[in-house]
C-alpha cells in the first residue's frame, strides 16, 4: 500500500513535470547550444554551474518517460503472461471502402481486441494490422464514426514510408548539430543535447504523423465523424494534454474544424461518407 | 433482482442508445429538439445550439440511425429568394424522450 500510494506521488509529479515538458526541451536545448559554445571558456565554478544546471533538466524527460514506460512493459509483459486476450477479425464492405478511399489497394487486417493494456487503436505498418479494442467498438458504434477512425489508422499505412523518412531525417539532423556541437564544446554537452533534441525530434515527428492521418482520414471520409469522436474522448478524459506521441484532442479538433469551414475534406455526392 | 431505476440504466447502456448520447453535441442537439415544440431544422438547430451546421447534419445522421430522431425533408421559401429550397426537418422520437428520461432517473437520486 505504501509502494502504491508512492508510486502515485511519483507519477503526480512527473505529470506535472511533463505538462511543461516541451518547454523545459526548448529551454534545455538552447541552453546547451548557446553557452555550450563558450563553455570551455567559462570560469570553473560557472562551468560546473552549467553542466549540473543541463544534467537537472535532462533529467526531466527521461523522468517522464518512465510513466509511458510502465504501460509499455505492462503491455509487452501481458504477452509472456500466458493469458491470452481473445481478437477477433473485423471484416466489412465499409472496412474495404474505406481503405480504397484513403489510398490502400489492399486492405490491412483489422482485429477487435479485448486486452485491457490496450487503450486506443493502433497500427502495426509492418504487418498491415490494426487493433481495436473492443470498447471502441461498443462506444462508437455507428459506421459514421467508426469509419473515420479506421480511416485515420489506415492513414498510418498508407503514410509509413513518409514517417519512416521524417525519422530518419530527424535523427539525421540530430547527429550533424550534435557532431557539430561536439567539435565546439565539451561532449557531454553535446551528448546532453543529442538526447534532449532526439525525443524532442521523435515527439515532433509522431505529432506531424498523427495530423496528417487526421488530415488523410477527413479528406477520405469528410472530417465530421474524426471531431465528434474526438469530442467524445476529450469529454470522456476531460484533459487537454496531449502525450509524446500525440497532441492534444483540442488542436486535433481544431484543425479539423477547419475543414469544415473552408468546406475541403467534404464528401464527395453519392455516399462519400462511410 | 435488479432495481426499476438500475434496469433501466443498464438497458440503455446495453443497446448502445447511452454511448451515443454521451456525445456533449449529440446531447445538445437532443435536449434542443426535445425542448422545442415541433420539427426544427439545420440551421435553426445549429444557430440554437452554436454547432456548426455540417457537425449537426452528422450528429443528425447518427442520432436517425438509432431511430432517436424523426427527419423529413420539406420545400420552403428561402430568404431574399422567390425559389424554395429543400430543408430537412428534424424532431427527437419517443424513443428519444424515453432516454432521456431514463437518463435523467439514473443520475437523480
Amino acid at each position: 500500500m505504501a509502494a502504491q500510494a508512492l508510486w502515485r506521488e511519483f507519477e503526480y509529479h512527473i505529470r506535472i513535470a511533463f505538462r511543461h515538458l516541451q518547454m523545459l526541451h526548448v529551454s534545455a536545448i538552447i541552453l546547451c547550444i548557446v553557452p555550450g559554445v563558450f563553455v570551455v571558456h567559462l570560469p570553473a565554478f560557472a562551468q560546473s554551474a552549467f553542466l549540473f544546471a543541463v544534467l537537472a533538466l535532462a533529467s526531466l524527460p527521461v523522468l517522464s518517460l518512465l510513466g509511458n514506460l510502465k504501460a509499455m512493459a505492462q503491455l509487452a509483459l501481458s504477452a509472456f503472461s500466458g493469458r491470452r486476450y481473445r481478437t477477433e477479425r473485423y471484416t466489412s464492405e465499409e472496412v474495404d471502402v474505406t481503405a480504397h478511399k484513403v489510398g490502400l489497394k489492399k486492405v490491412p487486417k483489422v482485429f477487435l481486441t479485448e486486452n485491457p493494456q490496450i487503450f486506443s487503436p493502433f497500427t502495426l505498418t509492418f504487418t498491415r494490422t490494426v487493433y481495436v479494442p473492443q470498447n471502441w467498438h461498443a462506444k462508437f458504434p455507428s459506421p459514421r464514426e467508426f469509419m473515420p477512425i479506421l480511416g485515420h489508422e489506415f492513414s498510418h499505412v498508407k503514410s509509413k514510408w513518409k514517417n519512416r523518412l521524417e525519422v530518419f531525417a530527424a535523427f539525421a539532423l540530430v547527429l550533424v548539430l550534435a557532431v557539430i556541437l561536439a567539435l565546439q564544446t565539451v561532449m557531454l554537452v553535446a551528448q546532453i543535447f543529442e538526447v534532449l533534441f532526439a525525443i524532442y525530434m521523435v515527439s515532433a515527428v509522431s505529432w506531424r504523423n498523427e495530423f496528417r492521418a487526421d488530415r488523410k482520414s477527413a479528406d477520405a471520409l469528410g472530417p465530421e465523424g474524426l471531431i465528434s469522436v474526438f469530442e467524445q474522448l476529450k469529454a470522456e478524459s476531460g484533459s487537454e494534454e496531449g502525450s509524446y506521441t500525440h497532441p492534444p484532442l483540442e488542436d486535433r479538433i481544431n484543425r479539423l474544424m477547419k475543414l469544415l469551414d473552408t468546406g475541403k475534406g467534404k464528401c464527395p455526392p453519392g455516399g462519400g461518407r462511410a | 433482482m435488479l432495481g426499476p431505476m438500475l434496469a433501466s440504466a443498464l438497458k440503455f447502456i446495453v443497446d448502445g442508445t447511452a454511448e451515443l448520447m454521451m456525445q456533449p453535441a449529440r446531447f445538445k442537439i437532443l435536449q434542443y429538439l426535445r425542448q422545442s415544440q415541433g420539427a426544427r431544422y439545420v440551421d435553426q438547430i445549429a444557430k440554437a445550439t452554436g454547432i456548426h451546421p455540417r457537425m449537426v447534419s452528422h450528429h443528425l445522421d447518427v442520432l436517425e440511425e438509432e431511430a432517436l430522431v424523426d427527419s423529413t425533408y420539406l420545400l420552403v421559401n428561402a430568404r431574399d429568394s422567390k425559389r424554395k429550397v429543400a430543408v430537412r426537418m428534424c424532431r427527437a422520437t419517443p424513443k428519444a424522450d424515453k432516454a432521456l428520461d431514463d437518463i435523467r432517473e439514473s443520475v437523480t437520486p
